[in-house]
């Protein structure tokens, strides 16, 4: 496939951010249970941008799509940091180059939109949910001031080169544990992770401001339209697709 | 594209894809996607008297050649939804139809006269069937749709009574419908599934039960459509299912749709109403068959044979 080629095709229009598109697996690599995925989209998606997610199906696979966060690329080449669990993630994350695939989107805010601007933010990641935060610190240092990155199994460091990660079986402590012990008073916190991570930041954080959690909902349009994500926050309904996926802390009801 | 036109409720429709109530909510995100007005109608996700949250997530599962949803009638109430979303639908340029649901009869019939008297609607939907709220679905029961319907058409709209296939009598309750004024038929909303948390041991869903949707139901909608246009000839019938490819809208339209509802297929392909519209078209003037309109119910006349012939 002539990747160089299709990046001179004309720009995406509005209506294109609806249509599926095909693309192929260019390059899986795979370590501690993760997997970096690298694709190519033959007619190119919108340029991502962090904290967006694209919607994703496999030949064959279920009939709901998949939300999939963007570790990098810029809407002709994407690649995706997945855990390698569950029916499409598996088959992703174990695929052989040349595996085809559909993607359309890029949905969600952008964290860029979200945050708060006056601050820097501590970033809070765990598992799967570092990929959208590493695209951050690569696209918008001037955003960030700390991350701590955290995973199980310390052999993923393998797949995100240049990216510091901490290790659970290093004995490095959960990535929650380390930036509450490290936060300082003017950061803001942006926090992408598993439940078990959100719900231990959740008390010491209530209350201050600039805090930031990614919402991790099942979907099936992507684009705000069936409801199916909605999840129930402090105020009403939370529109997980259209309105996050990330939201201010003090809009989120927990124990979600 | 005179070809796809056709009447019914006494209401021009450009073509016969309809978009299913609620999988693509009011239709607005569709609307760059593609010209609504090439397809047939566009039909509201379901309103209520007052606005609704819904259920609690998880809303959504996996179901094999299919989706189950929770999601419970999410939606701003019916003054939101006339002040902010009705004008936005007008300049869709598709027939609307608008589609609500209540506690009671009662309420329904209040909530039908207040729609009656609202400018820019071109039909109503009765939602007698959804599967994710609280209390019984009228649509499982003769007696209870003929009141509701009854109560709904003291107005000048026509009225679909979106029926379930759930029940175990489907024709008696269509003609409970007909009977309480109902102008034609949704058939029909999604069939009540659910799926365990194999790691807890409990029920995906708060509500245990959703709604099962997408190509899974296609056969069930299919055998339902069936039997009703076998005992209610003449009755229009919008045939919603599990419809996500042109051979699956053929079928419906065969087996005795007028007009063919799209939901999970357009939630997860939002292109695809468009493609199903196109598709059709091309099929059509490849056979030779110069309106759509000729081909519905043909499997029970004689097949496609009787439409060439005629
Ligand atoms: C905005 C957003 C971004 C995301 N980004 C990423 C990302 O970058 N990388 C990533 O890896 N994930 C990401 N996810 C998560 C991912 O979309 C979901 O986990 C998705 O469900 C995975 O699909 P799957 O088919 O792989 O797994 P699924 O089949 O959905 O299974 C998910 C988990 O549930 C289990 N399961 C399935 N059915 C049952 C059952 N009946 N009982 C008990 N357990 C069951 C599976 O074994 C698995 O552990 C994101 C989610 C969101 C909302
Ligand atoms: C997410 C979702 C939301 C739905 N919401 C409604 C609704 O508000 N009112 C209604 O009458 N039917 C609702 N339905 C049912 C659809 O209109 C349709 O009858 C059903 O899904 C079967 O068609 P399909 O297989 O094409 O989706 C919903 C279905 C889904 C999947
Ligand atoms: S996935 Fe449909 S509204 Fe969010």
């Amino acid at each position: 496939m002539n990747v160089r080629a299709e990046r001179h095709e004309a720009a995406p229009t509005a209506g294109s951010l609806f249509l599926w598109r095909q693309a192929r697996v260019i390059r899986v690599e795979g370590a501690g249970g993760y997997a970096v995925v690298e694709i190519a989209v033959a007619s190119p998606l919108s340029p991502p941008e962090p904290g967006q997610f694209v919607m994703v199906r496999l030949p064959g696979g279920p009939v709901l799509p998949r939300p999939i966060s963007v570790l990098s690329g810029d809407g002709a080449m994407l690649s995706f940091l997945i855990k390698i669990d569950g029916e499409v993630r598996r088959r992703l994350g174990t695929a052989r180059a040349g595996q085809p695939l559909e993607v359309r989107g890029p949905y969600g805010r952008s964290y860029a939109s979200v945050l708060a601007p006056d601050r820097r933010y501590f970033l809070v990641g765990g598992g799967s949910g570092i990929a959208p935060l590493c695209f951050l610190q690569q696209r918008r240092p001037d955003l960030v001031s700390h991350a701590v990155l955290g995973v199980r199994n310390g052999a993923v460091r393998a797949l995100l080169p240049g990216v510091q990660l901490i290790a659970e079986d290093e004995r490095d402590g959960t990535a929650s544990a380390r930036a509450l012990r490290f936060l300082a008073e003017e950061e803001g916190v942006l926090a992408c992770g598993p439940k078990g991570m959100l719900d231990a930041l959740v008390h010491p954080l209530r209350g201050r401001a600039g805090v930031y959690f990614v919402i991790e909902e099942r979907m099936a349009c992507g684009i705000g339209a069936c409801q199916g994500c909605s999840v129930l926050g402090a105020a009403g309904a939370l529109c997980v697709c259209r309105d996050g996926p990330a939201f201010p802390l003090e809009e989120l009801a927990w124990p979600a | 594209m005179a070809r796809l036109e056709l009447g019914r409720l006494g209401v021009a429709f450009a073509g016969p894809v309809v978009l299913a109530s609620g999988p693509v909510g009011f239709g607005l995100e569709l609307a760059s996607v593609g010209d609504m007005g090439r397809l047939g109608a566009l039909t509201t996700k379901t309103i209520t008297r007052l606005p609704r949250a819904g259920n609690p997530a998880p809303r959504l599962a996996d179901a094999p050649a299919g989706t189950l949803n929770s999601v419970g009638l999410t939606n701003p109430g019916l003054e939101a939804f006339r002040e902010r979303i009705l004008p936005k639908l007008q300049d869709l340029g598709t027939r609307i139809i608008v589609s609500f649901a209540a506690a009671d009869e009662e309420e329904a019939g209040w909530i039908a006269q207040e729609l009656g008297r609202t400018e820019g609607i071109d039909a109503l939907e009765l939602n007698l069937s959804c599967p994710n709220v609280e209390g019984t679905r009228p649509a499982l029961e003769a007696g209870m749709t003929f009141r509701w319907v009854r109560a709904c058409t003291d107005q000048t709209l026509p009225l679909l009574a979106k029926l379930s296939p759930d029940s175990q009598d489907i024709v008696g309750v269509a003609e409970a419908a007909l009977r309480g004024g109902a102008a034609g038929l949704t058939v029909g909303n999604t069939i009540q599934g659910t799926r365990i948390d194999w790691n807890t041991g409990l029920p995906v869903f708060a509500r245990v039960f959703g709604g099962l949707s997408g190509p899974a139901l296609l056969p069930v909608a299919l055998a339902k459509v069936f039997a009703l246009r076998a005992a209610l000839p003449g009755v229009p019938i919008v045939g919603t299912g599990g419809v996500t490819s042109l051979g699956a809208m053929l079928e419906m339209a065969m087996a005795g749709a007028d007009l063919v509802g799209v939901g999970t297929g357009a939630m997860v392909d939002p292109d695809l109403p468009w493609r199903l519209t196109a598709e059709l078209e091309t099929w059509l003037v490849g056979r030779e068959i110069a309106r759509y309109e000729t081909i519905i119910s043909c499997a029970h006349r004689g097949g496609l044979a009787v439409v060439h012939g005629t």
